[in-house]
């Protein structure tokens, strides 16, 4: 049974290397000047470390990449193989090169109706608002591309709830044309059927 | 090392399901209203001037007939469990406490065990889920419930992109399905990483319900879809049927060779973590669930009596992983609630008996 003897000790008794106060809960894996040192941390270590390489990486990345790397997992969790690790890094770097070659460093790009920056986007992953999406419409695509199988819309649509009823009164007024034979209305009907789309008595 | 003892004989619980190692499902549907701001705060921190829009979508609700939405003061996910499931668990979660914010929309039906709830951090969701794997009916309702509020309220959305959410990668159908499942007995033969780093690469989500990566205590993990553009929501359902049924059928295959080929594995599993809950003076819920998992594995095979199993697997639900830093609690206050949690366990552990099972026993 994996260890929750080492989750117990871990959790009762060690300490942040870094703070020295707080129960370490992470494993911070860094690499110093090609020496790989791994350090117990704290949740607000940890974040407050990947902030930092984060602002550090941003700043510098138009000119070098920092010799720096930073992984960091729960205690007991499995460590990524390196080799994976390398390739997801060498990716990302290689995808925000890709970045800033196309739009120069788009960081400060804004979204004119929130406010909301690219570079807050970048580290809460969440857009402001609707129109975020159009004010960074060309750093998400490739996001999209990478992520999705298409880039277009085939569910559902706000119109549906419409259609639906829309299309249930339609096919009843149809019902009732035909029942008189009222064959000019029936025709008409059965036209504005065909523009709501869809299959009978159906909501998409 | 002569562990094993091998037997040929057929599948000794012909009556093990899916429904056995998966402990719910559902769907959800992400959805901001039209004109409004995905988020409640601003980029410095500040409080946006609106809600994002979640106040709209409450009005809507409240407003379809038949009371299929209510009003409820409580929107937390662990208490709306409590109030769906009506269980006494081992730590119930108080739904009224910190970070639990009131009055927005969601009903819980009790006879379909299914739920509505509104109003996250960055979008509200519409959540129908219940016990078990069936994914469809969960589906159904919440279609059903999207036409009724659509016909009220407008949602954001792009010709081209479909509905639009805070996190673009839920951009499109803004559909989530997902399976909370089980999978100690991969675990106890030694398969659960490899078929899970399999499931990555179909694109579904693997997320640990508590703890990170593949080392989820307890072993129980959600899966959900990733694929939101580009596909229609029956797609989306169906692929990530297909391949959660083909995970909960390995699953099963294991417990079931657990059972044929490695009974000594299996019974040192459950006896190791009996003892741990009968004998412990200190227990944190990190733990507990750990020595939950093989517990649930010996109650979906028949070799536990005393507590019904669904109320086992209950218990994965009602506990929750926080360290004593981010309850905000003092070494002795932790030190308190862990001494209150052993208390309870020895009452669980002592309420469940190992028993035969027909001609089968745990050695």
């Amino acid at each position: 049974m994996r260890g929750f003897g080492a989750l117990w000790y871990t959790s009762r008794a060690m300490k942040c290397e870094l703070c020295h106060n707080n129960e370490a809960a992470e494993v911070l894996h860094r690499n110093e000047n090609g020496l790989d040192r791994e350090y117990y941390v704290c949740p607000a270590c940890a974040a407050r470390e990947k902030n930092a390489i984060k602002a550090a990486a941003r700043k510098k990345r138009d000119k070098s990449r920092p010799n720096m790397s930073l992984t960091i997992h729960a205690i007991g969790a499995p460590v990524p193989p390196p080799v994976l690790d390398a390739l997801l890094g060498a990716t990302a770097n290689f995808m925000g090169s890709l970045e800033n070659a196309a739009m120069g460093d788009p960081s400060d790009l804004k979204c004119k109706v929130c406010g909301r920056s690219w570079g807050t986007f970048r580290d809460t992953g969440l857009l402001g608002c609707p129109a975020c999406y159009h004010a960074f419409k060309e750093l998400l695509e490739p996001r999209f591309k990478a992520m999705q199988p298409g880039l277009k819309h085939t569910g559902r649509n706000p119109q549906a709830a419409y259609a639906g009823d829309m299309r249930e009164a339609l096919e009843k007024r149809l019902e009732k044309a035909v029942r008189e034979q009222n064959f000019e209305e029936a025709g008409r009907l059965r036209d504005e059927l065909a523009k709501l789309g869809g299959k009978p008595g159906s909501r998409k | 090392m002569r562990l094993l003892a091998k037997n040929d004989a057929p599948h000794p619980y012909p009556r093990l399901s899916a429904d056995d190692a998966c402990i719910f499902s559902g769907v959800r549907f992400l959805r901001n209203a039209a004109g409004h701001r995905f988020i409640s705060q601003n980029d410095d921190g500040s409080a946006a001037d609106e809600r994002h829009g979640a106040k709209k979508i409450y009005d809507a609700a409240m407003s379809v007939p038949d009371g299929r939405f209510s009003s409820c003061s409580e929107n937390c996910i662990k208490g709306l469990l409590g109030y769906l499931l009506k269980l006494e668990s081992l730590s119930p979660v108080d739904a009224a406490g910190p970070g639990v914010r009131n009055g927005l929309a969601l009903h819980a039906r009790k006879p379909d065990g299914q739920f509505l709830m509104f109003d996250q951090a960055d979008h509200s969701a519409l959540t129908v889920f219940g016990r078990g794997t069936g994914i469809d009916a969960h589906f159904a309702r919440a279609m059903d419930s999207l036409d009724e509020l659509e016909k009220r309220v407008s949602f954001a959305w792009d010709p081209v992109l479909g509905y639009l959410t805070a996190a673009p990668d839920r951009v499109g159908t803004g559909m989530e399905v997902f399976r909370v499942v089980h999978l100690e007995g991969l675990y106890l033969i030694g398969e659960l990483e490899a078929v899970l780093r399999s499931f990555e690469a179909l694109q579904i989500g693997v997320r640990s319900v508590q703890l990170d990566g593949f080392s989820a205590a307890g072993h129980v993990f959600m899966l959900e879809n990733r694929k939101t553009l580009g596909m229609d929501e029956r797609e989306i359902l169906e692929g990530f049927r297909r391949a959660t049924d083909s995970l909960l059928e390995q699953e099963l295959n294991a417990r079931a060779r657990l059972v044929r080929e490695m009974p000594v594995v299996l019974s040192d599993s459950v006896h190791r973590a009996l003892a741990i809950m009968r004998e412990c003076r200190l227990l944190s819920s990190a733990e507990f669930l750990d020595l939950l998992g093989p517990v649930a594995l010996a109650a979906s095979l028949g070799f536990t009596a005393g507590v019904p199993y669904g109320e086992i697997l209950d218990l994965f639900i009602f506990n929750e992983i926080d360290s004593a830093e981010a309850k905000g609690e003092t070494p002795e206050e932790a030190d308190r609630t862990d001494a209150k949690l052993a208390q309870n366990v020895h009452r669980f552990a002592d309420m469940l008996k190992i028993v035969n099972r027909g001609r089968r026993s745990l050695p």
